[in-house]
């Protein structure tokens, strides 16, 4: 589905992203760890085009997503993108949000783009939410909304950027339950996340980056064994102290 | 002496009518500026938000004049200094259809019109970057992601401010009054000359100028709340 050809990138002098090649298997949930500035943002953001690459190719379905003959915001489309800071649009209402990209994208009218809208918000749980304004929400309702709006053009994929480390620990887990729900059926999802719980029981495969480079792709049996790769034991001593 | 109120002789007849009269110059003068002062402030904004050096030199040229010169001295630019330059003709022209007004209009015009992009300026500058990401990242185009994004939230951002400079130029306009047009102050100023009822002339002007600033700040406030814009 998704392929990283040696992929590289810097920002000007510096290298975040060294020569990175890995495969996303269609329907499959990918998570992405490791310390910060190591690269995991970047990758996913380069995957709907937030962020340039200088070297090698990203295909989505077989199609070069960087090169010029793509346009950017019909590949965008298909590509649901959820942010750290959730980013809903503060002058709409929660319905508002969800509907935006029916009705701005896809041109519908307010009453086309209502009963779909109402059946996302109810799939996250939101429906009594409709009409509040994000301001007015928790952060994990308002991550939930969000992800809501990445998914109302259905895309084939989905791009979480570290979905719940705004969020208040007694709101990371409604959004990882939800989360869960999503993944498996048939949407590929990609994550960046430190949460290891959800990576062994969601992931399909769990990627490790160090220092802009991808040390070690594992399905969770192998990524949480004895027999893991060094960075990640070091990686999962670190987290443990802090938690 | 004692000088005998008697606001009955400026409330009837002739001078009523020319104090009506002033005020209606005065709502013309200010609703007219107001309109082309936005519309151009909007221009400024738009030149100003586009990276390119030179033009973003002459907006922030053209700004820090109209903020940083009185405006009767604008007024008398236009009105003195600007006539001077055109042919005789085209003056004598000016003046049969009222050059006054029209001149005070494009000064107090072109004042509001710094302000207002101002305010539009920060408006847009405190909308966070990551907006116009999270409006591209859904499909937008950069112009569907200012119409539908963020050119929505700016406005009530600026809001309050631009309702601010709405009073300011309402005010404001009595400052034409330099240069002959006779609006509100202007008649207020005749009126008690010619009937030597000063306190009374500019009493009822104040209590007209009092009325109409409290409508437009009770409406500020209404607008300023229906439209305020909350972010966590």
């Amino acid at each position: 589905m998704i392929a990283f050809q040696n992929v590289s990138k810097w920002y000007g002098a510096l290298q975040v992203i060294h020569d990175i090649s890995a495969t996303v298997e269609k329907g499959t949930t990918i998570v992405l760890c490791g310390p910060s500035g190591s690269g995991k943002s970047t990758l996913v953001r380069a995957v709907n085009r937030l962020e340039p690459i200088q070297k090698g190719r990203i295909t989505l379905a077989g199609r070069d997503i960087h090169a010029k003959s793509v346009n950017v915001n019909a590949l965008r489309t298909g590509i649901g993108f959820v942010f750290q800071q959730f980013n809903l649009f503060p002058h709409l209402s929660v319905i508002d949000n969800v509907m935006l990209p029916l009705r701005r994208l896809r041109g519908q009218s307010r009453k086309q783009a209502l009963p779909p809208a109402m059946l996302m918000l109810e799939r996250v749980g939101l429906a009594d939410k409709a009409a509040s304004l994000p301001a007015d929400i928790s952060g994990g309702q308002s991550q939930r909304v969000a992800i809501a709006r990445s998914l109302i053009l259905k895309p084939d994929v989905l791009i979480l950027d570290e979905p719940t480390r705004a969020l208040d620990p007694e709101m990371v887990s409604e959004v990882l339950k939800l989360l869960k729900e999503l993944s498996g059926g048939g949407i590929t999802m990609m994550c960046v996340t430190h949460e290891m719980g959800f990576a062994r029981e969601v992931a399909d495969r769990i990627w490790f980056l160090k220092k802009g480079r991808l040390t070690f792709d594992a399905p969770p049996d192998l990524f949480f064994s004895k027999d893991t790769h060094p960075d990640v034991q070091g990686f999962m001593s670190a987290i443990h102290r802090h938690h | 002496m004692g000088y005998q109120l008697d606001f009955s002789k400026v409330l009837q007849g002739e001078y009523l009518d020319l104090i009506l009269q002033g005020l209606q110059t005065t709502m013309i003068l200010f609703a007219i500026s107001w309109v082309l002062g936005l519309l151009l402030a909007v221009f400024l904004t738009v030149v100003r938000a586009i990276e390119f050096k030179p033009t973003q030199f002459l907006v922030a040229a053209f700004v820090e004049y109209h903020r940083n010169v009185p405006i009767l001295i604008q007024l008398f630019v236009w009105y003195f200094g600007f006539a001077v330059v055109l042919p005789d003709a085209v003056n004598d022209y000016l003046n049969d259809i009222g050059a006054e007004i029209g001149y005070a209009i494009v000064a107090l015009a072109l004042n509001k019109a710094a302000y207002m992009s101002e305010d539009f300026r920060s408006g847009l500058r405190s909308i966070h970057p990551a907006q116009m990401e999270a409006a591209r990242s859904i499909g937008l185009t950069y112009l569907g992601a200012m119409r539908w994004v963020i050119l929505p939230q700016a406005w009530r951002l600026a809001l309050p401010a631009l309702l601010g400079q709405t009073l300011i130029l309402f005010k404001g306009t009595s400052l034409a009054a330099g240069i002959g047009v006779a609006e509100l102050s202007y008649q207020a100023r005749y009126v008690e000359e010619q009937s030597f009822r000063i306190f009374e002339a500019y009493g009822l002007v104040t209590l007209i100028y009092m009325l109409i600033s409290f409508a437009i700040m009770w409406g500020s406030s209404v607008l300023s709340t229906r439209y305020r814009l909350r972010v966590k």
